[in-house]
Parts: structure tokens; sequence; C-alpha cells
């Protein structure tokens, strides 16, 4: 089966300067994500996942090669084009979840889809069934994220995510800091994007997250080591289970 | 500890170089203005080692009389005569320029000059032969005399004179801008101008011929109640007499200095106060932003208090530098300080070198200071708990209300989420209005110092000299009815608004010494009535706001004068202010001084014009010449003197204003720019969330703008609105020694919007190119600094 790509990376390098010294974190890696996929990217620490991930979104400028997005470059893009480029086709999730604290996690969501556009009152109705549907009961909806645990806040961070219906949503780590109540949580909501249609990126060092992908990618070193397809995900697919974890003692992890 | 206090310094060095440079105007600023305060005990010192003595007194007449007088005076320790030779005005050419009429010089004998006083010479040409003349420091720096030039001194009576300078020292009695002016010339010379003055001594106009006693009073006798009896003694033996004392020179000598650095000690605390709340703030965001590292040193085994030790020595060292280098600069620049201002201004030579009883407690403050500020700003951290912080971070802020919340509220998104920041930053608000309100207080401040000082100068121009004419006309003295006719004359010319003659005595406000002013038309003085009215009928007085004091006597009351052995009643109906004289004292009528037998006597005239000018007061003047003739001796355009370098009073300030504002706009400058990267810093993983969303750089730029508008906009409103409002108070506070009351400096109401102007410029300026980093840096390093 063709499936259509949606990122492309050509040549892909992105080096550090640490004290003086060039560090290459990603060298030369071509790749392509494709649409509707769930990829998880995975590596020992220092592998580049998440500088990875951070170009492939246009957060970070590569140092060298090329990040095409629907055929489109987006490596020539300014400051300016990336950041409209984000809002229209990327959703965020983080690891220490990054939403606003200074914004309830209603005007989190909504800020982020008044960026496109849409009506305040389109977006409170969209952000309502969204907020329901990750299961955050509408008390919460007008705290700030302080006031949440961790899960909770996550969800919500999800919420903002996809309240302009990106392509894809990256995810670094989003299951890193919380619970095994959370991990869940969150996962079905990715699980769920998913399956509406939308990409999603993940980096994650967690077997059960690495799980919920249909593939899975590598790194080591910056380069691709080994990729591994998955099906459609599944609960309680022990074969699958066992086929990630023999994947990933394979590639030494 | 070390390597900590290390990582801080690497780690914060954009901040604290920031601090650094505060620290240094603030430091240089209180250094100078200490060191040009240290003029007044500069000025004892300097009399108890060259035993100067205690009270001095001008005579005409027999020295065997005044003797007898004083010999039964048991406070009178010791005391020696000189002779002078004292021309009321002389016309001066310096190297054949043309100066302004000096009045007040007197000559001494070379011969006689070492029994005058232990002079200090600051310079001095032994080479010079012939006709000779040393001046005092006062004269040689006000008037632009040198060594070696051709001084050229021109008198009605006395003839013309012309001398070498042959050098110039410092007097400590007769050396300042309210006193008499002494100068030495070569015995030859000085017996020839005391042979031509002698015939004139009998005409109390024309008192050329005068000896001085120069007397040492006992130790804890009130100077100027002495200084005062002994003067009231020798009148009553029928001579002409004038004293003053050691005090009411000195005062003199150190009334504008002490003004200058009153303006620098409390511009210097102004920027030491802001630059301590900005270390308060900046310290605390820097503990959230470093607040996991905080608690991996404490989970490592790091002591709270060696946390907060190493911070209070990071900052402590930059207080010490800063004040180390600014205390260095300030002895750096004050010799220029001191030739180009303070030694026209006290009339006294600075004694160089290091002055730790100023610098020492400076250096120490500072560090103590900000000791003291960095201990209180690290309490955040007293308690905390390295897991809890690892887990969670601090807790700094509890938003309460969810202001603005954009499911209910339209509009523009950037306004809104500024507007949001705004009402949500409460404590950032107080610190970024108290900061604003500090810098636009000291902006609107200097805006008007600068205004009353270079634009127009006649409110200031009278709290410091009092009456000030746009011209005066020298006139020959003959007759009471010349006198009053040149006047009148004056007064009918074209473009003449005003023209009035007005002098002085020294005479008595009850049982105090004063100087007693009259004039023909007392209504036309701007003499800083501040209550009340200027007297016009013969039996009014105004009366100089210290003198009132003294004397317990309000508008309304009424006081004695006396003037030589009369005296009558006179009532109040006006306080009056000016540094000159101090506030001692008092203004009445021509015809008020004749009832005191006084015979008014007008060596010049005073005059106003309707529409003054340079231009059109010189061409009065040349009119004035032409109507007048030989009875017009000299003539001055003092529109264009107020204006000029000459003013010296009101140009020395003038410069120390001019000095302000530009350390203001610096301390501006670097003040704005620390709090907006302080402002940068709080919020910069805020705006790479924004950045990561798909909020535009411009867009975070113009919400960080607008954020802090509202705050700017109050801040600065309310400090111009404060500095307009209270510049004039602040005057009485500090200058109320000097006999002001009721400060009236001309505050332009332009000055608040200016202040506006520039200060929300500023903000807007500094927060654009400061913003223009995060369009640099990528959402992605935002996020993870």
């Amino acid at each position: 089966m063709n499936k259509e790509v949606i990122i492309k990376t050509e040549k892909l390098s992105k080096s550090f300067s640490v004290g003086g010294k060039q560090q290459h974190v990603i060298k030369n890696l071509d790749m392509e994500i494709y649409k509707g996929d769930f990829t998880v990217i995975m590596g020992s620490s220092g592998a580049g996942k998440s500088t990875l991930l951070y170009a492939l979104s246009g957060m970070d400028k590569p140092t060298l090669g090329s990040i095409s997005y629907s055929g489109k470059e987006i490596t020539s893009m300014n400051d300016d084009q990336l950041a409209v480029f984000r809002r229209k086709h990327c959703g965020f999730v983080f690891q220490q979840v990054h939403l606003v604290d200074s914004m309830s996690i209603m005007d989190n969501a909504i800020s982020t889809g008044m960026l496109t556009g849409q009506k305040q009152k389109t977006l409170k109705d969209k952000a309502c069934k969204m907020f329901e549907r990750v299961g955050l009961e509408k008390d919460l909806w007008n705290k700030f994220p302080a006031q949440l645990s961790g899960g909770e806040a996550q969800r919500a961070a999800m919420v903002r995510a996809v309240i302009n219906d990106p392509d894809v949503v990256f995810a670094d780590e989003p299951t890193g800091a919380l619970n095994s109540a959370g991990v869940k949580a969150v996962l079905d909501v990715l699980t769920d994007i998913n399956r509406t249609g939308q990409s999603v990126v993940m980096v994650t060092h967690d077997i059960t997250s690495a799980r919920r992908a249909n593939r899975i990618i590598y790194l080591r070193d910056g380069g691709i080591m080994g990729e591994c397809n998955l099906g459609e995900y599944v609960s309680g697919d022990k074969e699958r289970h066992r086929k990630v974890k023999s994947f990933l003692e394979e590639m030494g992890w | 500890m070390l390597k900590l206090v290390k990582a801080h310094f690497h780690k914060d060095r954009a901040v604290l170089s920031a601090f650094l440079l505060i620290l240094v105007v603030a430091a240089m600023l209180l250094q100078l203005g200490f060191m040009v305060a240290r003029f007044d005990s500069m000025y004892e010192e300097k009399c108890d080692k060259r035993n100067i003595i205690d009270s001095m007194f001008f005579f005409a007449g027999d020295k065997d009389a005044v003797r007898d007088t004083i010999d039964g005076m048991d406070y009178i320790e010791d005391y020696y005569f000189v002779d002078i030779v004292r021309p009321d005005v002389v016309g001066v050419s310096v190297n054949d320029i043309k100066k302004k009429d000096i009045e007040g010089l007197f000559f001494i004998d070379e011969e006689d000059a070492p029994r005058y006083q232990d002079l200090y010479y600051v310079e001095m040409d032994d080479t010079v032969t012939g006709p000779r003349i040393s001046v005092n420091v006062y004269t040689a720096y006000s008037e632009g005399i040198r060594v070696g030039d051709k001084v050229r001194f021109t008198h009605p009576d006395l003839g013309t004179y012309e001398f070498t300078v042959a050098g110039i020292y410092e007097d400590l009695f007769c050396g300042q801008r309210y006193s008499y002016f002494s100068s030495v010339i070569d015995h030859e010379s000085y017996a020839e101008i005391s042979d031509k003055a002698a015939p004139f001594t009998t005409d109390i106009t024309k008192f050329y011929s005068l000896s001085f006693l120069c007397a040492y009073i006992r130790d804890g006798e009130d100077l100027d109640e002495v200084t005062t009896q002994i003067q009231d003694e020798i009148m009553k033996a029928g001579m002409y007499c004038s004293g003053y004392s050691r005090d009411l020179a000195k005062a003199g000598y150190v009334g504008i200095t002490n003004i200058m650095a009153a303006f620098m000690e409390s511009f210097s605390a102004v920027i030491m106060v802001i630059g301590f709340i900005m270390i308060i703030f900046t310290v605390n965001t820097n503990i959230n932003r470093d607040i996991s590292n905080i608690g991996a040193l404490r989970a490592v085994g790091f002591t709270i208090s060696q946390v907060r030790m190493s911070l209070m020595i990071e900052y402590s060292l930059v207080a010490a530098i800063g004040s180390a280098i600014g205390i260095f600069l300030a002895y750096l620049g004050f010799p220029l300080m001191e030739i180009y201002a303070t030694r026209q201004l006290s009339g006294l030579v600075w004694e160089g070198g290091f002055h730790p009883g100023i610098s020492v407690p400076i250096f120490a403050g500072t560090i103590l200071v900000m000791m003291i500020v960095t201990f209180l700003s690290t309490h955040l951290i007293r308690n905390i708990h390295p897991a809890t912080v690892l887990r969670f971070g601090l807790e700094s802020h509890s938003f309460k209300k969810n202001h603005l919340p954009l499911d209910k509220t339209g509009g523009n998104l950037n306004v809104l989420l500024a507007l949001k920041n705004t009402l949500q930053s409460r404590g950032q608000n107080i610190i970024v209005v108290g900061v604003i309100l500090a810098v636009s207080f000291m902006t609107a401040f200097s805006a008007i110092l600068f205004y009353n000082t270079r634009i127009d100068i006649t409110n200031f121009q009278t709290l410091l000299q009092g009456d000030a004419p746009d011209a005066y006309v020298n006139i020959t003295y003959d007759s009471s009815e010349t006198m009053y006719g040149i006047i009148d004359t004056l007064q009918e010319m074209d473009g003449v608004s005003q023209a009035y003659g007005l002098s002085n005595v020294d005479g008595y406000a009850g049982e105090y010494k004063c100087y007693m002013l009259y004039a023909t038309k007392p209504e036309y003085l701007h003499c800083g009535v501040y209550e009340g009215q200027n007297a016009v009928e013969a039996n009014e007085v105004v009366v100089g706001s210290v003198l009132a004091e003294r004397l317990g006597v309000g508008i309304g009351d009424e006081v004695t004068l006396k003037y030589m052995d009369n005296e009558a009643r006179f009532l109040v109906t006006g306080l009056q202010q000016a540094v000159y004289s101090f506030g001692e004292r008092v203004y009445i009528s021509d015809e008020g001084f004749r009832r005191l037998s006084g015979e008014p006597v007008y060596t010049y005239v005073r005059v106003r014009l309707e529409d003054p000018g340079e231009s059109q007061v010189e061409a009065f003047l040349k009119d004035a010449e032409t109507v007048l003739g030989d009875k017009c001796t000299s003539t001055e355009n003092y529109y264009h003197t107020q204006r000029s370098n000459e003013n010296i009073p009101v140009y020395a300030v003038s410069l120390v204003v001019l000095v302000l504002i530009v350390l203001n706009i610096f301390t501006v400058v670097i003040v704005i720019r620390l709090l907006l990267k302080t402002v940068f810093i709080k919020r910069e993983k805020e705006f790479g969330i924004k950045k990561a969303v798909g909020f535009t750089s411009s867009q975070l730029r113009l919400q960080l703008s607008l954020s802090l508008l509202p705050v700017s906009l109050i801040g600065t409103v309310s400090g111009s609105l404060a500095a307009c409002l209270t510049t004039n108070r602040l005057f009485d506070l500090i200058f109320s020694s000097y006999g002001i009351k009721n400060s009236d400096l001309l505050i332009n109401p332009v000055v608040i919007p200016v202040t506006l102007l520039i200060v929300i410029l500023m903000v807007f300026v500094i927060t654009f190119i400061l913003s223009g980093r995060m369009k640099k840096v990528s959402a992605y390093k935002l996020i993870s600094e």
C-alpha cells in the first residue's frame, strides 16, 4: 500500500555548538513521515530524538538539509512564516506540558485557535467538546494549569494541540512526567486523535507508549538505525508487545 | 562556594553589568556630592590651619579711636589693623577686553598682605615686576583672569591703573561672591591709589580709604552677635563701620556648592533606590528561573545559607566593583569640576588627595545595603525543600482570577492577551510602576531644572539672587536732584517699563543685623516675595524669611528698623526669600529710609524694558548713554549677563543640571533595559510556548509592548505629575536653611507630555530592541532555556 508522505527530510543535519565545539546531533538523515500514521521515535539518550521532532515541526531550524511538508519546503521559511505554518498544520504536546500558566486552560486553547482566525464562539464550543472528549470535567475548564494534576494538565495541552485540527500532532515524551493512570489517559487521547485521521509523531522512552504506534523509528548517533512497522493498535495485543520488545532489543535498547 | 558564585556571575553577566553601571553612576554622583558638600567643613579646617580671624570690620576713621572703643571688650582675644583702598565700582579690562564692572573690589598693599591674612597662593609668578596685582581665586576664575594677564582698572575719581597679574590666591574672608573681593597690589601702586583716595574719605558715598579691624573672638561666643556688638560700638563712636563674621563669610563661600551637593546627592539617592528595587525584582526572577538548579544544589548538600550567601556574594561583589569604579571616576573627574565650577562658585581651592571619610562609607555602605537587599530578596528560598522544587518548581505565583476570559471577552487577540497579562501580573506591575515612576520623576525633575536654568531663568535667578533687572545704568552721583532726575529721564525713555534705584546699607531689624535695601519704587522689585506684597508706603517693610523667623514676625506685625542711631517702626507687608544674604534682609522704600534719617544714594539705575531681549536692551543702553552723556559712567546688558556664563551661580547650577540630565538619561536607559530584560526573562518560557503554538515574533513583541503600556503610562504620568507638584516643595526642604521658604520655580505643564513621550518612547524602543531576541531564538530554545 502506498502511503501519502506528509513530511520528508533530505540530508537533514543539526549541530550545536557546545563550549566552542560542534556537536552533530542529526547527521544526513533521510526519512519520511506518512499521513495518518502514529509514528514513534525512540532511541537512547542523546540520539537526537527531540532535536529531530522539533526540526520536523518547524520549531527549530536544521543546520543543513531540507524538510518538506506535503511537498512544500519549510526550511527556507523565515521565523514568522514558520509560526504561521505551525499554527495551521501542527499541534504540540510536551513532557513538561508547557501551558501558559497565566491563562486558564480554556484560554490556552481558545487563544491558539484565535490565531487561525476562528470565531471565539466557535472555538469555545469546540474546546468544550474536546475537554469532554479528553475527560476533563467542566469545573476544571477555567482553572489555571497550576491548579490541575499533571495528567489533567497534559490532557488540557492536548486540547490546545488539536484545537486547530492540525495535520500532525507532535508529542515530545508526553507521558514522561505522569503516573500510570495519567499515561493511559494521554495515550488513549493520542490514539483517539490518530484514529480521526490526524498524524501523530511522538518521541518516547516508554515501551508502553511505543506500542500505540503503527511505526517505530529507532535513532542512534543522529541517524536511523532501524524501524519497525506495526499494525493498527488494539488494546491487549500481546503479540504487538512482543514484537516491539524484540525490535527494541535488536536495536540494543 | 566560590565555584557557585563564579557560575552565577557567568549566567547573570548581562544583568550584573547593567547593575554595575547603575551603581557606578550612583556612587560617582554620591562621591561628587559629598566632595562638594565637604567644602563646608573644609572651609573651617582651612581657617583653623591658617589661623583666620573670626570677625572683620571695614571702618573709616581713626585707629586709636577704634582701639579705645574695643579695648574693654573681653571677648576680643586679639586684633590687628590693615589699610585698604576700596573703590565702590571699577571698570575692568583684561588683556584690553572690557569686562563687566566689578563692585566691591579692594586693594591691599603687597607689604601689608602677610598681616592681612595667611594667603594661600594657587599660582605665583615671582618674576613679574612693576605694577603687579594678585587676585583671589573667585575673582580670577569668575572674570577669566590668569597669571601674566594685563588687567586695567578704571575709576572716575581714582583714575586708571594697569597691572600684570602676578598671582592667584585663596582668600578665606574676602574671596567669594557675597563679600568684597580682595586684591594685592605692589607697594608703589598702592601708595599712588591711596594718595588719590584719601581726599574723598570724608564723603560717606566715597569711603575709598578704609581700614580693616581683624579680630579673634574668644571660643564659645556667638560670632554674629559679638560682631554686631563691636560694629555698634564703633558706629556709636561716630565712625562708618561694616562688619561681618566668619560664619557669615562661610555661608557665602559654601552656599551655592551646598546647593550643588544637594542636587547630586538627591539624584544619587534616587538612582540607588531604583537600582535596589530592580535588584529585588531581578533576584526574585532569577530564583524562579534557576529554581531547579537551586533544588539540585540543595539535594547534593548545599545549605540554604550557602545558596543565599552565594547570591549575596555575587551581588555584593558587583556593589563593591561598581562603587569602587564610581568613586575612582569621581576622583578622576573632580579636578575638572573644580576648575570649571566650584572655584568660581566657592572661591575655595579643593585640597586634593584621597578622602577616606567620604569614600570608605560610600564603598562600605553600598556593599552593606546590597547585602541587606539581596538577603531580603532571597527570602523566597528560605524554606525551600529540594524534592518539592525539583518536582514542582517554586509556586511563586498564585493566580486567583482569570481576567478577561477569552470565551467571554471579544476583541483583538494581541490586545486581549496583553491586557490579560497586565491584569494578572500584580507584583510585576507594582515594580514596573515603581521603577517607571522613579525614572519619570527624575526625568521631569531634570526637565524642570533645565527649563529654569536654561530656558526661562527669571524665577531661579530671583530665588538665588533677588531682584534682577534687564539693564544697569551706572551714574555719577553729585546730588540727590540730579540722581532722581536721571531715574526720571530713564523712565521716560521709549520701551522702558520700569526704572528704579536700589541700594543697600547695613542696618538692624529689632536686635538683628541685616541688609537694608531701599528702592525708589519698591513695587517694581522682583525680590522673591512669597507671602504678602512689596512695601510701597514709607512705613512698610518686606522682611527676609530667616530674619522674620528670628524676629517672630509675620504680615501685619510691626518691626523696629534701625540705621546708624535712628530707628522707626515699620509694618510688615511681605515676606521675602532668596539664597543671597540668606534671608537676612529687609526692603523698604527710599521714603522709609528717610524715616531712619538715611539719605538715599543710587550709583546705578535698574531698568526693565517692556519687551526685553538682548538686542533691545543693547539698543536701549546705547540710547541711554547718548541721552545721559557724562552722567552715565557705564552700562550693563544684564539681560545678556543673566543668560550667559557670566552669571556664575545660575550658569554653574545649569552645568550641573546638564550633567545630571545626561546621567539621568543614561540611568533611565539602563534601568528600563534592565527592567524589560528581567520581565523578558520572567516571561521567556511563555513566549517560547506561544511561539511554538504559532504566535509570530511580531505578535509577541506587540503583546509585550502593549502589556507594559498601561503600567508604564501610570508610572510616567504619576512620576512626572509628582515632579511637577513636589519640585518646589523639595527645593524648600533642601534649601530652607538658605532662606528659601516657598520656591516658585516655573513648572511648565509641557513637562508632563514631554516626560511621557520620552519615557514611553524609551520603553517602546528598548522593548522592541530587546524582544528582537525572540526573532533570533527558536521556539525550541525559548522553551528549553
